[in-house]
């Protein structure tokens, strides 16, 4: 029997008032060699399951396990330390290091060691379009969809089974995204990972091999295959 | 130690706020390290001027206990008062002169005597050489105990070593011709006589005077001139009316020939004796001490004499008192000042620290990562600071010194002129200022040595991080309860 990676066990969470929550009990598996991705309409909770997904946030009820173990216990920053890469919908880069910089900080961060670093670097870089020229540019000299290449290198970068990433395209043009799709994909099935995205974009989510749908807090499942 | 490496990013890529940051920490540095170098100058300073000046100890009688027996028998006897000095034994004075920490020691005995075969240097007022009319004051030595006035033409100083006769020693006095007292002439009648005295009257060394008793003037001495001196003192303005108060009619001989024309009974005695300490600190060990001896002190006392060494101290006291203040307040205000400053720039750096703490970066290497760039900051301005420290220190220190000295003189003066005879702590003798004997005393605080050592840098490191640290670490606090969510949240 396959083993789950994360695991959502009876998780409830809301914001102000527990009579009203975002989501209730919710019971959901995730696992390796599997691109997940979340939708929903505005305000249905797609970004708060994703924060609970990568340990930015921890369930108001019920627990969340990695491999078998609660992320509670195992403490939130250990968990993402190890174990999970986030991309941003706002990128998130550091705004006074280079894109290299920014992508070497969090591979020192996360411990994730390959001979010749930079050379690494570079390559998936260039894989997403970022030059070297202007992977050795401050990130705030880049445009906003060239961040959002170097913001999701950096996760690609780190070398953890899960990564999650809320709407990782919606800075980026048709060709670019189509590109960067193609990459998570790979990322999950020819390097067996776990890739959680959140997206709007019902073409992503078809070819997601899962598609969960966040509406009213109810979590509907769809499977492609 | 990925947080080092990323400290020194930011402080390259923030190069304004380091630069700022810089600039604070090198003035801290500054001040603290010149308010350290003074204070170390100003204890070192002090601690030499101790040494070289010593203090001094005088063994002399009680004269409020042999006023106050006076006034007791007084009032069961009537009849006049009688004031009745006892001399010192020299048997006393060794005993106490064996003691720890005692230098050397001079024996003080005063007497006055009338010039037999040479004239004396006339005071404007008084008739000359038979001056018994004249000089019938209270002259030095003048037998207390018998009451009423002597009349005298000389003073007669019986010292051990002129050299450390008070006038000798404060520079006041100076051998011009000849040598002075010594300790071995005891027992031999020899005189130093003043320069003036000895050319009015074609007197030179080798020569010799005869002087009497103002007592008896059948006690006479013939006294060979070993020595001339010159002085500077002007006398007081009694001198204009007597002459042996004129500092040219001083004559120093041996104790022994001063007993002599005092009379018998003083064989073996002196009137006080002064003992240098080989150190002001040694002081009050030196009296704890002195008080075991069998020596009296019912009827006589000691009298520690470190008033030079008070004053001359005092004002590199004070600028060392100064110099510690400014190290605190500086290093408490720098420490606050870059607190704010780390504070504001955590403030400002929220979003960063969220970002890091959601690729999962520790709140420790979080703060860690704002020590170092303080951290850094502060070696540089340590560096920085000590090549400028010494210069600064050094004006600083001098400036401080000088305007405590200045002050120290003016009240010095001030308390002088309102003493009774003008005479003042420090033995200043007649028509000596007091500007005078403090310039002359002072020399040797004169100006601070001021040098920034290791040691003083080493401190100020130590100071320097533990400010940066601080400064650092406090506001870092604030980082521990940050949520990543809530910080991205925001900022979004």
């Amino acid at each position: 029997m396959k083993t789950a990676l994360l695991s959502f066990k009876n998780v409830s969470y809301w914001y102000t008032d527990k009579e009203n929550p975002l989501f209730q009990s919710v019971n959901i598996d995730f696992y390796k060699n599997t691109f997940y991705t979340i939708t929903g309409t505005s305000g249905s909770g797609k970004t708060t399951f994703l924060s609970l997904a990568g340990g930015l946030d921890k369930p108001r009820e019920g627990d969340i396990e990695y491999d078998g173990k609660s992320i509670r216990k195992m403490g939130l920053g250990k968990f993402r330390h190890d174990y999970v890469s986030i991309v941003f919908q706002s990128y998130n880069l550091i705004p006074y290091m280079t894109a290299y910089q920014n992508i070497a900080s969090a591979m020192a961060i996360t411990g994730t060691k390959v001979e010749n670093q930079e050379d690494f670097i570079l390559k998936m870089l260039a894989k997403v379009g970022i030059s070297e020229e202007q992977a050795k540019q401050r990130v705030l000299t880049l445009s906003g969809g060239q961040q959002q290449r170097v913001a999701i290198t950096r996760a690609f970068c780190c070398d953890t089974e899960l990564i999650v990433a809320d709407e990782p395209t919606g800075n980026l043009d048709d060709e670019t995204s189509k590109d960067i799709l193609k990459l998570f994909i790979d990322l999950a099935h020819q390097e067996n990972k776990c890739v959680i995205m959140v997206t709007h974009d019902p073409q992503i989510a078809a070819q997601s091999d899962v598609n969960i749908q966040l509406s009213n807090g109810s979590f509907r499942m769809l499977q492609h295959v | 130690m990925n947080f080092i490496k990323r400290a020194f990013w930011s402080m390259k890529a923030k190069k304004g706020k380091t630069l700022l940051q810089l600039v604070i920490f090198t003035v801290i540095c500054v001040f603290v390290l010149s308010g350290l170098t003074i204070q170390s100058a100003a204890k070192a300073s002090s601690e030499l001027a101790r040494q070289e000046l010593g203090g001094s100890v005088t063994l002399q009688v009680d004269r409020e206990a042999a006023m106050e027996q006076q006034r007791s028998e007084q009032s069961e006897t009537e009849g006049p008062p009688q004031f009745t000095s006892t001399p010192i034994s020299l048997d006393d004075a060794a005993s106490i002169a064996a003691l720890d920490h005692v230098n050397s020691y001079n024996y003080s005995v005063s007497a006055s005597a009338n010039a037999e075969d040479f004239d004396i240097i006339e005071s404007s007022t008084s008739s000359v050489s038979d001056s018994s009319e004249t000089n019938s004051e209270q002259a030095p030595g003048g037998d207390q105990g018998r009451g009423g006035m002597v009349q005298a033409d000389l003073t007669v100083n019986g010292t051990l070593t002129s050299d450390e006769a008070d006038s000798f020693s404060d520079g006041e006095a100076e051998i011009v011709d000849g040598r002075g007292i010594e300790a071995s002439d005891a027992g031999s009648n020899v005189a130093v006589i003043e320069q003036t005295l000895a050319e009015e009257n074609d007197l030179a060394v080798g020569d010799t005077i005869t002087i009497s008793s103002s007592n008896d003037e059948d006690t006479t001495q013939e006294l060979e001139i070993v020595g001339i001196y010159e002085t500077s003192s002007a006398g007081s303005d009694q001198a204009m009316n007597f002459s042996f108060l004129n500092p040219y009619n001083t004559v120093y001989v041996p104790y022994t020939a001063a007993n002599t024309l005092k009379g018998e009974e003083y064989t073996d005695t002196v009137e006080s004796v002064t003992y240098q300490m080989d150190d002001a600190e040694n002081i009050d060990a030196f009296l704890r001490t002195a008080e075991k001896t069998d020596v009296d002190f019912d009827v006589y006392e000691l009298d520690a004499n470190d008033d030079l060494y008070q004053q001359m101290v005092g004002p590199i006291e004070n600028v060392a008192s100064f110099a510690k203040n400014i190290v605190y307040l500086v290093t408490v205000a720098g420490a606050i000042i870059l607190a704010l400053i780390v504070m504001l720039s955590i403030r400002e750096r929220k979003y960063e620290m969220g970002v890091l703490m959601a690729i999962g970066e520790s709140k420790w290497k979080l703060a860690g990562q704002f020590v170092t760039e303080i951290v850094v900051t502060a070696i540089v301005a340590i560096g920085l600071s000590s090549l400028f420290g010494n210069p600064i220190a050094n004006v600083l220190g001098n400036q401080l010194l000088d305007q405590q000295t200045t002050a120290s003189a003016e009240a010095a003066s001030t308390s002088m002129q309102q003493g009774p005879g003008g005479g003042g702590p420090m033995g200043g003798g007649p028509g000596q200022t007091v500007s005078d004997v403090f310039s002359q005393s002072s020399d040797a605080v004169r100006s601070l040595n001021i040098n920034v050592t290791w040691e003083n840098i080493l401190l100020l490191g130590g100071i320097g991080l533990a400010v940066a640290i601080i400064s650092a670490l406090i506001p870092s606090i604030s980082i521990l309860r940050l949520q990543p969510k809530n910080i991205l949240t925001k900022q979004e």
